[in-house]
């Protein structure tokens, strides 16, 4: 049997192998197929891999003052390996530090939220906040507030908490009504329940946010040491390029990499240890009000607007408490953490307030224009490729494992490479925020694409329909809401993915902006840019969840 | 439908997490040597309690007098207990923030104008009480086969400028006499390659880094010092809070004593500096033996001058102090003398210590 044969019936047969797994092993030609299946899993990485090594060192061979072979990236490993371990240490120890924090925060509120459905929305709310929040811009406050490397394990918690938090509530809210009504009838209470069937429940999706929050949590402790370290990943890398060491710099990032590579397969093995019953994708993207606010979809448009109005401004009045409490509760020191009065004042009272907004709306239009080029190359490509990939499942089969893998890679890391690749033009900051909502598009619509209801698909086949017309009809159709899906989690991303890119380089927009700001002293303007960032971020959230949720009762018929 | 897990098997997993929830509390702690508290407070040592100093990059030779002040036990002979320092990086909160704060008790600033800047813009009561290096080591490098050898060449060219330093960039154009907008700046961070493939046609960047390790890479440069040109800044400046300076004097005197004794030693022997940076305080950055030895000894040279050699390290003349305001107010940042430096710390210490000029060497060659 060819690889391509066995990935084809690999794919088209989980449904049959998982039973005959569960009975006990079935004849022994299912148990070649599993063999084979597996060994496609393990060679499509590998092919993959090669293919990569190969590209890369075809560039080192046309780019030599960009890009180191492959060869020289690994000597340079070897040479400086005891210097790489440390500081790779040094970053794991941040990362595994903000994890736990993140994580336990995040699991903490999600546990209230299954006591108490009530907090549910709220607690999202904030956290979808949280989750919008410039964490480059808020480093050096962080920085200057929390002794030690502080704050590279609050950028580290920041990073990971709201993945975890969403995969958790929505574990926790899967939990089977008739399991409750067993336990209720066996005189079983809440803590009984929470135990037997909701943690359990929960696992599958808790794992698939946790997965994510690995590499998260990497990218974060690196971003974290480029504000000020001792040591790590993100100094040596500092260093290295100023010193013009190419093959280290690159050896430095790779190495990054594969640490939040492996945090995310380490993680996805843990989980399927503790829960074999998960299935092997983990939707992250359901919308995150449905619970929030059931009674949406029965209401008129203006009655929804309305309600989203006002728990919008509930948000922000809960937003701007937490802010001022959290300043005088803590003592922090006014040089440093500006308060809401502060950032009215510099936006609405002041003498030169006008100017001042005009100064941060400017520079936000350019962030805005950029994100959304990035945004929309990211979709594009990704589409093309779900195109290409629903054309050949065979290669969609052979390739998926691996794309997910790529998401691990923490780009920041490779930001500043980038832009000593693609200069510091628009080119450098659209090619970022591009990749960055690549991979969450690719995944989120090439699942919702296998998953086009059978009988559609049926109906189009016995009409002559080939796979163009298959695709087209039903299942790129099928797959707007997940697009939908993937842009609420990418927009924010895609702004970030910008916000870095003029952080680190470019010069332009509200990232250098709040660069600038930090460097001159110019606090009030730090924090009402990113109260203005934040702001538009999480509106934009909104934005797509609104056009997520009009698309699914249109299309599908769903509430 | 049957249960996917059998009991046992939920048990021996969860026993599994037990075992590692048990070890996470390990990890936590031994990740957590490093938390130490920097608070000002006097609480260990002999009587000044523990201090907190804020460097003003990462980990490097720049900092090498501070490093010999820690391993020769200067601080703690002085009285202090635990010293710790704090490293700077690419996109740091300002030195002049974490001693504004209090988060350090003593802090180092690359150039006085963010000093400058703290006060003016963001009302941080902080202040110079000492500046390293004599002049700062600002300057565009540039290939050597097109040169940019004074300001007037900077016209037309392509300069990459790092988004930190654009202050000190634009206050040195005005300074000039040059037109910003007559210079195509283009952003870049501290990777020199774009100057090495053309892509720029000047470097912003320390005397002391970028060229030091491009003429190492077998490039040949030209380097434009500023402060040749017309922007006479001292830098590497030390900073207090105005509080410190006049209710914790005691303390604040015998910490520069420390620092300057510490550079008193490496103006002496570069060597030392450059082996407790390579082997201890930045042994893991990677950073290149030859490099540093070279940065070890230009840095010798801004430091100990005529001017310093005679009145002792850390010091600044009447007449430099007033070049620096000059140059400040031209780049915008208009500040009195006494709200800007505190010298009578350094006046004091030179006072109660002579030995720490007359144990001076001879003034390198620069």
């Amino acid at each position: 049997m060819t690889l391509a044969a066995a990935g084809e019936r690999a794919a088209g047969e989980p449904a049959a192998a998982a039973p005959a797994t569960r009975a006990g092993g079935g004849g022994p030609g299912a148990a070649r197929a599993r063999l084979a299946a597996v060994a496609a899993r393990l060679v499509a990485p590998l092919l993959t891999l090669v293919g990569l090594t190969a590209v890369w060192a075809l560039a080192g061979r046309l780019l030599p003052a960009y890009v180191p072979g492959p060869l020289a990236t690994v000597s340079a490993l070897v040479d400086d390996w005891r210097m790489v371990r440390v500081n790779a240490s040094a970053t794991i120890s941040g990362a595994v530090r903000g994890w736990l924090w993140g994580n336990a925060a995040a699991l903490a509120l999600a546990l209230l939220c299954a006591f108490l459905p009530r907090a549910e929305g709220p607690v999202l709310r904030l956290s979808v906040v949280v989750y919008c929040l410039p964490a480059m811009a808020i480093g050096p406050v962080l920085q200057a507030l929390l002794p030690g490397n502080g704050a590279s394990v609050a950028i580290a918690a920041l990073s990971v908490f709201f993945t975890t938090l969403l995969g958790a509530v929505l574990g926790l809210r899967s939990a089977p009504r008739a399991a409750f009504d067993v336990i209720r009838a066996a005189g079983g209470g809440p803590a009984t329940e929470t135990v037997r069937v909701r943690l359990r429940a929960a696992l599958p999706s808790l794992f698939a946010g946790l997965r994510v929050a690995a590499p998260a949590a990497v990218l974060g402790a690196i971003l974290g040491e480029y504000l000020g370290a001792d040591k790590g990943l993100g100094n040596a890398i500092i260093t290295s390029q100023q010193q013009l060491d190419l093959p280290l710099t690159w050896a430095l990032a790779l190495v990054a990499t594969v640490v939040a590579g492996a945090g995310y397969v380490l993680t996805g093995l843990v989980g399927r240890l503790l829960a074999p019953w998960a299935a092997e994708a983990v939707d992250l993207t359901p919308a995150l009000d449905d619970r929030a606010d059931p009674g949406a979809a029965g209401r008129r448009l203006p009655a929804r607007a309305a309600r989203a109005a006002w728990t919008g401004l509930a948000s922000a009045v809960v937003v701007v408490a937490l802010w001022w409490g959290l300043i005088k509760v803590f003592g922090l020191s006014p040089l440093v953490a500006k308060t809401p009065a502060d950032v009215w004042d510099y936006l609405f009272g002041a003498e030169q307030a006008a100017a001042n907004r005009q100064e941060l709306l400017d520079a936000l239009g350019t962030t805005l224009w950029e994100a959304a080029l990035g945004f929309a190359a990211g979709t594009a490509v990704a589409m093309l490729l779900v195109t290409l990939l629903a054309l050949w499942p065979t290669a969609s089969q052979a390739l998926l494992p691996t794309t997910i893998l790529l998401q691990a890679v923490p780009l920041t890391v490779f930001t500043p490479l980038m832009l000593t690749m693609f200069g510091s033009g628009l080119a450098a900051t659209i090619v970022i925020a591009a990749i960055i909502v690549f991979f969450p598009t690719l995944v989120t619509v090439l699942d919702a694409v296998r998953v086009t209801p059978a009988p559609m698909l049926d109906v189009i086949r016995a009409a002559g329909g080939g796979r163009l017309a298959l695709l087209l009809r039903a299942q790129l159709p099928t797959a707007v809401p997940a697009l939908f899906s993937a842009a609420r989690i990418s927009v924010p991303r895609a702004l970030i993915g910008a916000l870095v890119a003029e952080w680190l380089a470019t010069g332009r927009g509200v990232g250098y902006l709040m660069l600038r700001a930090t460097a001159t002293y110019k606090y009030h303007q730090l924090w009402s840019a990113v109260v203005l960032t934040t702001l538009v971020m999480v509106l934009a959230n909104a934005g797509v969840t609104g056009l997520e949720r009009a698309s699914r009762r249109r299309l599908l018929g769903m509430p | 439908m049957p249960p996917p897990v059998d009991r046992r098997t939920v048990l021996r997993r969860g026993a599994g997490l037990a075992v590692l929830g048990a070890a996470a509390p390990t990890l936590l702690a031994a990740c957590g040597d490093d938390d130490s508290d920097t608070g000002s407070a006097p609480a260990g040592g002999g009587g000044l309690g523990d201090i907190s100093v804020r460097l003003s990059y990462t980990p490097g030779v720049a900092f090498a007098g501070t490093y010999i002040a820690v391993s020769d036990k200067l601080y703690e002979q002085a009285g202090f207990g635990e010293v710790t320092l704090i490293p700077g990086g690419p996109s740091a909160t300002p030195s002049p923030t974490d001693v504004g704060t209090g988060k350090a008790f003593l802090g180092v600033a690359s150039t006085p104008d963010q000093v400058a800047a703290a006060r003016l813009n963001n009302g941080a009561k902080v202040k110079i009480v000492g500046a390293l290096y004599q002049k700062n080591s600002y300057a565009v490098t540039s290939l050597a086969d097109a040169p940019i050898t004074t300001p007037a060449d900077l016209v037309g060219r392509r300069i990459g400028v790092q988004a930190v330093n654009t202050t000190v960039w634009e206050a040195f154009l005005t300074s000039a006499g040059i037109d910003p907008g007559d210079v195509n700046v283009v952003p870049v961070q501290f990777d020199p390659t774009p100057l090495t493939t053309g892509e720029v046609d000047g470097w912003f960047s320390y005397a002391t880094n970028e060229p030091i390790a491009l003429a190492l890479k077998g490039f040949e440069v030209e380097t434009m010092l500023l402060a040749d040109h017309g922007y006479p800044l001292v830098a590497q400046v030390y900073l207090a809070r105005d509080d410190t300076i006049s209710d914790e004097r005691d303390r604040l005197r015998a910490a520069l004593k420390a620092e300057i004794a510490g550079w008193v030693t490496q103006v002496t022997n570069p060597a030392r500096g450059v082996d407790l940076t390579l082997n201890t305080y930045a042994r893991d950055a990677g950073l290149d033996p030859e490099l540093v030895t070279k940065v070890a000894e230009v840095q010798n040279t801004l430091i100990l001058t005529s001017d310093t050699k005679e009145s002792g390290l850390l010091t600044i003349s009447d007449e430099l102090i007033e070049t620096n305001l000059a140059t400040l107010a031209a780049g915008g940042s208009k500040i009195e003398a006494a709200d800007l430096f505190d010298l009578s710390l350094l006046d004091e210490i030179y006072r109660e210590s002579p030995e720490l000029i007359s144990d001076l060497p001879a003034v390198p060659a620069s």
